[in-house]
Parts: structure tokens; C-alpha cells; sequence
């Protein structure tokens, strides 16, 4: 009786053990194709940055944008992947009181401007046209490497955008251009003054105080993208007033959309900096970066806590986001898929094989000893004799006898001299 | 040594080592001769028809030890294999299925195929072999970097050029008719891997866990200077020699056991390998200490991971078949038909889905303007695809890849041209809005006018009837 209950007990605690294993083994089969499942099947990152307005006075979005390729930068993705287009130069501004700096925080705790920034547009470079352009990839073939996006169907882009939108008092400005109907998109300015008797900046984003970009272009310009497979997931922040109307008319699929203000909601500022004279950073990307700053490349925090940044408390404004075109539910997105750039990597576990020739071996050990037979000493060219132009004496140039126009000049004038006043006065010149 | 199909219940080369040897030195004996009394171009150009031998089963006395049983097929290097054939009723069947079965391991398959159209199918995320291979391109870049972090301690030789030219330049030239390659190396010096190795007491030597790999190719990037000179893909291929504090170095994969080559790929990037230098160098001299890097072993592991990074996976071996290895080059010629065929469909699949983006593009934008040399690639793209498609059909396989090729050229240089930017959105309640404040004034005083004329013509048409 014992015995066979033992025999018993010990039986149920072996299937259970087997059935443990078994449940393990299949779970960790499951779990590995379910990582795999909500892995994101990108192998490069790219980010686009885009800061569309200059002045001195909009110093806050140059340091965004810098804030946002810093922590870029940090998380992994290298500058030849990045596109970054500041539309004015702050840090070499003549009025910045600390040259060479772009400050995020108040008493300069943060320089975000670096020492190793790459600007690939600078100032005027930063157009609509270029913007779309590198965008779509329809770019002049004279364009250097630098300033082209060349993702693949497995990139993942993250693309930011900063600046300001119109506002009513440019009404006034563009009277002259109501006549000229070719340049139609700057009468965009207008509308909102027509149409709707808003601040302005519904569906618009200012470029360098005097063009626009409208949601509908850039909507279609993303379809491009999709088209040519230009992205494998695409993420959009945008962070000016009425940010959430510059990606309601999205369409393609795969993009995420980030917004700092919903529409009707100024985006505002955050603290001005007594030193430097103005606002240094905007609410949202100021808390943004501080988010960024507790990433590292190996982290897993999720998109969800990204919405949650800049809560209404913090940032005056409520931030939007759009997921509805996303294929992975955000929970599941990693941060670093768009900020950081971390490769897939396998381990090689082939290898094929090869002979080895042993006659190169052997030229391979001549080699060597020639080498270092052979270190002549190095010589240079011929250098242009500096010290001998510096201090030569100006060249006489040769005496060229008059030329035809002289002579014939000379001719009139004598002629109408003696003309008028007689050929008597011959013989006192000659 | 060799690498023969190690997959499932395949036999490997060689079992046992004098059997084995001189069972395939019979093989290749046999297939030599057959080809050299075989007409020659039926099988020389790509895509060609591939030649099977039949061996009855009786030649078991050609061997001192007797054939093995268990092998019954064979595969050849070159476009050929041997099958064995039986004294059976039922041969023919037999023999036919194991034709099927080595034709499907040397030829075109349908997961090659969705490989290579991965673009256009719905999105599968459970297999990641159809995210490694690169995307067909023109050309391809491969740069060779020695990266010494310690050259205070190792003086690093390594006779790239001799290797480049002895292993890589034979498998680049083999796979030429898939793209230009061009390749360039260089040393780089005080490059840290980005990542710091743990110590492992049980074995007193360094290591790099799997998990932390994906981290250790970032900070080493950026000094490559890859891509500066051409715009084609750059793939890179990292030697790392480890500092004399982290030596040796191994890399552990998820179970913990370390990797037999000690390196990694990255897909559609590169590889990395870790070479350790012999502690015996350390024994004699002061310091900095000479290193030849033993380029075979270098090489082997790096044209693994190009063919791997090409999507050349090792092919699935039917049963009870012998498969002979690459050729010396590293590439069977019918892996690289293969290789033809996946680039060959990704193009034509490519370049139309280019011009279809590009119509519908046109069809929505009214008032884009066509220029006569986009025109004319449009014209010329779609002859080529159609070009590409008939020589597929037909089996000519290096043509239909130069179409495909050229297909791909034309259809991208018109989609990309820059005057096709539209830059001018122009919805109707907007032209409203332009048109109205500008000839609304102006449209007053001319339709009172108007108006004005009407009614004085009408006045003066009434007038005569009045009179009469």
C-alpha cells in the first residue's frame, strides 16, 4: 500500500516535472517567436531634422532641433544618417553672448551645440523645395552624400520638424503679391484670414518667414515615400502651435505622429534666459530631451511613455499623437527603434573553407625584408618660390607704341582745333 | 573541413575519411569526364541546363572498401550531379523522385522567390532570412578595416592585398555578373568596440555576451568613413584585434558557449570577427608585439558572411545525398544561377511597381509637366522589362538580368528626376480665394457696363418698333 502510493507519488511528481519541462521548453519556443513577432523588422535608422525658422529671436527652435540630433547622435545613429537643416546659424550669431554654444537649459547647464555638429542645410538651404527633395529623394545628381536620405525598405526614419506658422501680420506685407499669381503657395497666408478668423497655422508650418508647407504636401510626400519604399516605419514629431493639424491628413501606412499642441493650442516657450535675452527651448522638446537624456542604447521603454511626456500641467498645451496608421501597437515599439540605431546582429556559425597558398606566403617574407630595405627618405615637390614672389619688384612693362583708337583720337582733335581757329598756328607746334 | 549541407538527416562530408575521399575523387572524376566529352556551352552560361549522371548500383566493386550504401545522389560544383540508380521494379520511379529532389536543392524555390519579392507580399514578420540579403543594386562596396585599439602592445600586420587577391577577387569575380564590386581596406588605429568585455573567470578570458553585439557596431561606425567615395552599398568587414587588457576575446552566443569563428554579421551592413592574437607571441619580446594576422582563417569567415549577406544560404540537401562544397572561389555556379534568378524577378518586380507609383503619380497631379528625357526612360524602362520577362521565360538567364538591370536604371532615373517635385497644392476653394480679391473689383465697373450696354442696345432695337 505504501509502496505503490509512493510509487504513486513519485510518478506524478516525474510527469510533472516532464510536463514542466516540456511547458518550459515549448513556452520559451513561443516566447522567442512572439519577440520576434512584435520585434521591429528595420535594419538602419535615419532621422531627419528640420528647423524652418531664422532670427535671432527664434533661437528656442534651432535648440530644439540641436537637442533632438544630440540625443540622436548619443542613442547611435551616426551624422551620415542624419539630415540636419537649421534654417539660421545661433551659435555663430553676433548676437549670442556666448559664441559657439546653443544652451537648452537656464545658467547654461547644457550646450547641445557640441563640438562635432554637421549641418547638412544651412540658412537659405532651408527651403520647401529641399525639404521635399530630400524627402522624396528627387535631388539633383550634383548633391553631395550628406544631404541626401538614402533609406532603403528597411529603414526606420524619424523625422523632426520646429518652427512657427503665419501669422496675421504678414497679410500686410504680401499685398504686392496678390498680383503675382504664379507663386501661388504664399498666398496660403491669406486663407486663414479669409476663411477662418483664427490666430492662423491650421494645416500650415512656416519655412524661413516667407514659404509654407501644407499637411497635404507633406501627406504626399510620405506617400512617395511609401511608394518607392523609402521607410519600413516612420515617426513624426512636430512641435509648433497647432502641431496636430500638420498630420491629420496622413494616409500611408506605418508612420506614428507626435504633435505639442492639438489644434487651436499655442505651443508655448519655456524659461527665457536672462544671459542670452530669449526663450531657450519650447516646453514640449525641453521635456522631451529630458526624457531622452535617461535613454541609453540598450533600454526598452516604449512609445507609450513618450506620450506621456509633457503632460497638460507641465506643458500649458495637450500634446496629440496619431498611431491609427501604425502597424505595431505602440506598447511594443521601442524607443530606440527611431532614436537609437541598434543593428540586428547574428553570430556567423559557417564558414567555408580555403586553401592557402603557400607561394604567397613565401613572396609575402621577401616582401617584408624589402621594405625595410627600401625607406628612402621621403621627398616633396617642388614648392613655389614664395620668398622670391613676395619680394619681387614690379615688372617693367614694355613700351608699346599707341594704339589706333589713340592716334585716331588725336587726329580729330587736331584737326578740329586748326579747323577753327586756322592753319597759321601750324608753325607754333611744329 | 569541408562544409558540406548540414542540415536535417543529410550526410556530411566526409564520414569517414578514406571512404569518403576516395568516393568523391571517383565522382569528380566521373563528372570531369563527362563534361569534357559533353557539348560545352550547353552548361558554361547561366542558366543552363544541368547535367545528371546515372550510376548503376553494381560499380560497388570500383572501390577497395566498397561504396557506401547510404549515399545515393551527389552534386556537383559545376551544374552536374550523379544519382545512383537501382536494379529494382520499381526504378524508374525511384530514381525520378531523387531527381526531383537534387533538381529542387540546386534550383530556383519558391522561398527564394518570396525572398526576393519580400517588398511586395504582405508583410511576414516570423522569418527574419528574408530581412538579410542586400536589395539588388548596380554595385557594391566592400571595405576591409583592421581596427587595432592597442598598438602599443600589438604591431598588426595583415596582407590584405595578397588575400584580397588570392580568396576574394575569384568569388567577386564569379558573382561579377550579379554587380560591379569594388574593394578598398584600411587600418584604423585607437577604435574602441563599444562595448566592455566581461571577465570570465572559468576560462580566465574575456567575452562579449550575445545580447550586448547589437551595441558594439555603433561607436565603431562612425570612423569608418564608409560611404564617403560612391553611392552604391557599402558592406564592411571589421578585423578587431583586442587590447592586451581584454585578450583573448571571444564572443558567447545565447547559450553562453563561445562562437567557433568569434564573429558576427549584421544584416545588409557587414560583419565583424575577433582575431586573438597567440599568447605564445607574448612570451619572448618587450612589447609592442609583431602580429601576422593569418589571413585564411580571416577570409574564410569573411566570404561566409558576404555569401550570407548576399542571401547565398546553405542550400537543403535531400536525403542520403553528398553535396562536394563550393569550388575554390567559395560559389557553386548554379547558387550563383540562383542568385540571377532572386535578383532577376526583384528587379522586374521593382522597376514596375516604380512606373505604376509614377502613373498613378501623374494621374493625380494634373499640371506636372513631363520632360522629353523622362519620357523617353519611361519608354525605355518599359521595354526592358518586357525584354527581361520574355528572356526569363525562355531560360536565358545573364540577358534577362542585364535587362532586368537596365530596367531598374530607367524606371528610377524617371521616378527620381528632379523636375518631377510639385511643389504648388492648389485645391479649388483656394483658386476661389487667390482669384476673387484680384478680379472681383476689377469684375464690378466692367459687368455694370455691361449690363449698362445691354440695356441701351435693347432700348435702341425697341425704338424703331416704337416709331412704326
Amino acid at each position: 500500500m505504501v509502496t505503490a502510493f509512493s510509487l504513486s507519488k513519485g510518478l506524478t511528481t516525474l510527469s510533472g516535472l516532464l510536463l514542466l519541462s516540456f511547458g518550459s521548453l515549448a513556452a520559451s519556443q513561443i516566447e522567442d517567436q512572439a519577440e520576434q513577432f512584435f520585434r521591429s523588422g528595420h535594419t538602419n535608422n535615419w532621422a531627419v531634422l528640420v528647423c524652418t525658422s531664422r532670427f535671432w529671436f527664434n533661437y528656442r527652435h534651432v535648440a530644439n532641433t540641436l537637442s533632438v540630433y544630440r540625443s540622436v547622435k548619443r542613442l547611435g545613429i551616426p551624422d551620415s544618417h542624419i539630415v540636419l537643416m537649421l534654417a539660421d546659424d545661433m551659435a555663430c550669431n553676433p548676437r549670442n553672448p556666448k559664441p559657439a554654444t546653443v544652451f537648452s537649459h537656464k545658467n547654461m547647464e547644457l550646450n547641445v551645440y557640441g563640438d562635432d555638429v554637421e549641418v547638412d542645410y544651412r540658412s537659405y538651404e532651408v527651403t520647401v523645395e529641399n525639404f521635399l527633395r530630400v524627402l522624396t529623394g528627387r535631388i539633383p545628381p550634383s548633391t553631395p552624400r550628406s544631404k541626401r536620405l538614402l533609406s532603403d525598405d528597411r529603414s526606420n526614419i524619424l523625422i523632426y520638424m520646429t518652427g512657427l506658422f503665419p501669422s496675421s501680420k504678414h497679410l500686410l506685407k504680401l499685398l504686392p503679391l496678390f498680383i503675382d499669381v504664379f507663386s501661388v503657395h504664399f498666398a496660403y497666408l491669406i486663407i486663414p484670414d479669409l476663411f477662418s478668423l483664427r490666430h492662423g497655422g491650421n494645416g500650415f508650418l512656416k519655412f524661413q518667414d516667407s514659404e509654407e508647407i501644407t499637411n497635404i504636401e507633406l501627406a504626399d510626400a510620405f506617400e512617395q515615400m511609401w511608394q518607392k519604399r523609402r521607410y519600413n516605419e516612420l515617426l513624426f514629431i512636430i512641435d509648433t502651435c497647432q502641431g496636430a493639424s500638420m498630420y491629420e491628413r496622413f494616409y500611408s501606412p506605418n508612420i506614428m505622429a507626435l504633435a505639442s499642441s492639438q489644434v487651436g493650442e499655442d505651443s508655448l516657450s519655456h524659461q527665457p534666459d536672462p544671459a542670452i535675452g530669449v526663450h531657450l527651448m519650447d516646453r514640449y522638446t525641453f521635456y522631451v530631451l529630458e526624457f531622452l537624456e535617461e535613454i541609453n542604447p540598450a533600454s526598452q521603454t516604449n512609445m507609450n511613455d513618450l506620450f506621456q511626456v509633457c503632460p497638460r500641467s507641465l506643458c500649458v498645451s495637450t500634446p496629440g499623437h496619431r498611431t491609427d496608421l501604425f502597424q505595431r501597437d505602440p506598447k511594443n515599439v521601442l524607443i530606440t527603434d527611431f532614436f537609437g540605431s541598434v543593428r540586428k546582429v547574428e553570430i556567423t556559425t559557417e564558414t567555408i573553407s580555403l586553401q592557402p597558398d603557400l607561394e604567397i606566403m613565401e613572396s609575402r617574407d621577401k616582401k617584408d625584408w624589402m621594405d625595410e630595405e627600401l625607406m628612402e627618405p621621403l621627398k616633396y615637390a617642388e614648392q613655389l618660390p614664395v620668398a622670391q614672389i613676395i619680394h619681387q619688384k614690379p615688372k617693367l612693362k614694355d613700351w608699346h607704341p599707341p594704339g589706333g583708337f589713340i592716334l585716331g583720337l588725336w587726329a580729330l582733335i587736331i584737326m578740329v582745333f586748326f579747323k577753327t581757329y586756322g592753319i597759321k598756328h601750324m608753325k607754333f607746334i611744329f | 573541413m569541408g562544409s558540406g549541407g548540414n542540415t536535417g538527416d543529410t550526410l556530411t562530408f566526409p564520414l569517414d575519411e578514406q571512404e569518403g575521399r576516395w568516393e568523391l575523387c571517383m565522382y569528380r572524376f566521373l563528372l570531369q569526364f563527362m563534361m569534357k566529352y559533353w557539348p560545352k556551352a550547353s552548361f558554361s552560361e547561366p542558366g543552363a541546363s544541368v547535367l545528371f549522371c546515372f550510376l548503376p548500383c553494381a560499380l560497388g566493386i570500383l572501390s577497395p572498401a566498397g561504396l557506401s550504401q547510404d549515399t545515393m545522389s551527389y552534386i556537383g560544383p559545376e551544374r552536374t550531379a550523379v544519382v545512383r540508380g537501382f536494379t529494382h521494379r520499381e526504378a524508374f520511379n525511384i530514381v525520378g523522385r531523387r531527381v526531383i529532389q537534387v533538381a529542387q536543392a540546386m534550383s530556383l524555390t519558391e522561398d527564394v522567390l518570396a525572398a526576393a519579392l519580400a517588398d511586395h507580399l504582405p508583410e511576414d514578420k516570423w522569418s527574419s532570412d528574408k530581412r538579410r540579403p542586400l536589395k539588388s543594386s548596380l554595385g557594391y562596396e566592400i571595405t576591409f578595416s583592421l581596427l587595432n585599439p592597442d598598438p602599443k602592445s600589438h604591431d598588426v600586420h595583415w596582407d590584405i592585398e595578397g588575400a584580397v587577391r588570392r580568396y576574394v577577387q575569384p568569388f567577386l569575380s564569379a558573382l561579377s555578373a550579379a554587380g560591379n564590386f569594388s574593394v578598398d581596406s584600411q587600418i584604423l588605429y585607437y577604435t574602441v568596440l563599444g562595448v566592455n568585455p566581461r571577465f570570465d573567470p572559468a576560462s580566465s578570458s574575456y567575452y562579449l555576451a550575445a545580447h550586448s553585439l547589437p551595441h558594439v557596431i555603433n561607436p565603431v561606425e562612425s570612423r569608418l568613413g564608409s560611404s564617403a567615395a560612391s553611392l552604391y552599398p557599402v558592406l564592411n568587414f571589421l578585423l578587431y584585434v583586442p587590447e592586451l587588457a581584454h585578450s583573448p576575446l571571444y564572443i558567447q552566443d545565447k547559450d553562453g558557449a563561445p562562437v567557433a569563428t568569434n564573429a558576427f554579421h549584421s544584416p545588409r551592413w557587414g560583419g565583424i570577427m575577433v582575431y586573438n592574437v597567440d599568447s605564445k607571441a607574448y612570451n619572448a619580446s618587450e612589447l609592442p608585439v609583431r602580429v601576422e594576422v593569418d589571413m585564411v582563417r580571416v577570409m574564410e569567415v569573411f566570404l561566409a558572411q558576404l555569401r550570407l549577406l548576399f542571401g547565398i544560404a546553405q542550400p537543403q540537401m535531400p536525403l542520403k545525398s553528398l553535396f562536394s562544397g563550393p569550388k575554390s572561389e567559395g560559389l557553386t555556379t548554379w547558387e550563383l544561377d540562383r542568385l540571377l534568378w532572386a535578383r532577376s524577378v526583384e528587379n522586374v518586380a521593382t522597376a514596375t511597381t516604380t512606373l505604376t507609383s509614377l502613373a498613378q503619380l501623374l494621374g493625380k497631379i494634373s499640371n506636372i509637366v513631363i520632360k522629353d528625357d523622362v519620357a523617353s526612360e519611361v519608354y525605355r524602362a518599359v521595354a526592358a522589362v518586357q525584354k527581361a520577362a520574355e528572356e526569363l521565360a525562355s531560360g536565358r538567364l545573364a540577358s534577362a538580368f542585364i535587362a532586368s538591370q537596365a530596367a531598374v536604371t530607367s524606371s528610377e532615373r524617371a521616378f527620381f528626376d528632379p523636375s518631377l517635385l510639385h511643389l504648388l497644392y492648389f485645391p479649388d476653394d483656394q483658386k476661389f480665394a487667390i482669384y476673387i480679391p484680384l478680379f472681383l473689383p476689377m469684375a464690378v465697373p466692367i459687368l455694370l457696363s455691361l449690363v449698362k450696354i445691354f440695356l441701351e442696345t435693347r432700348k435702341s432695337w425697341k425704338k424703331p418698333e416704337k416709331i412704326d
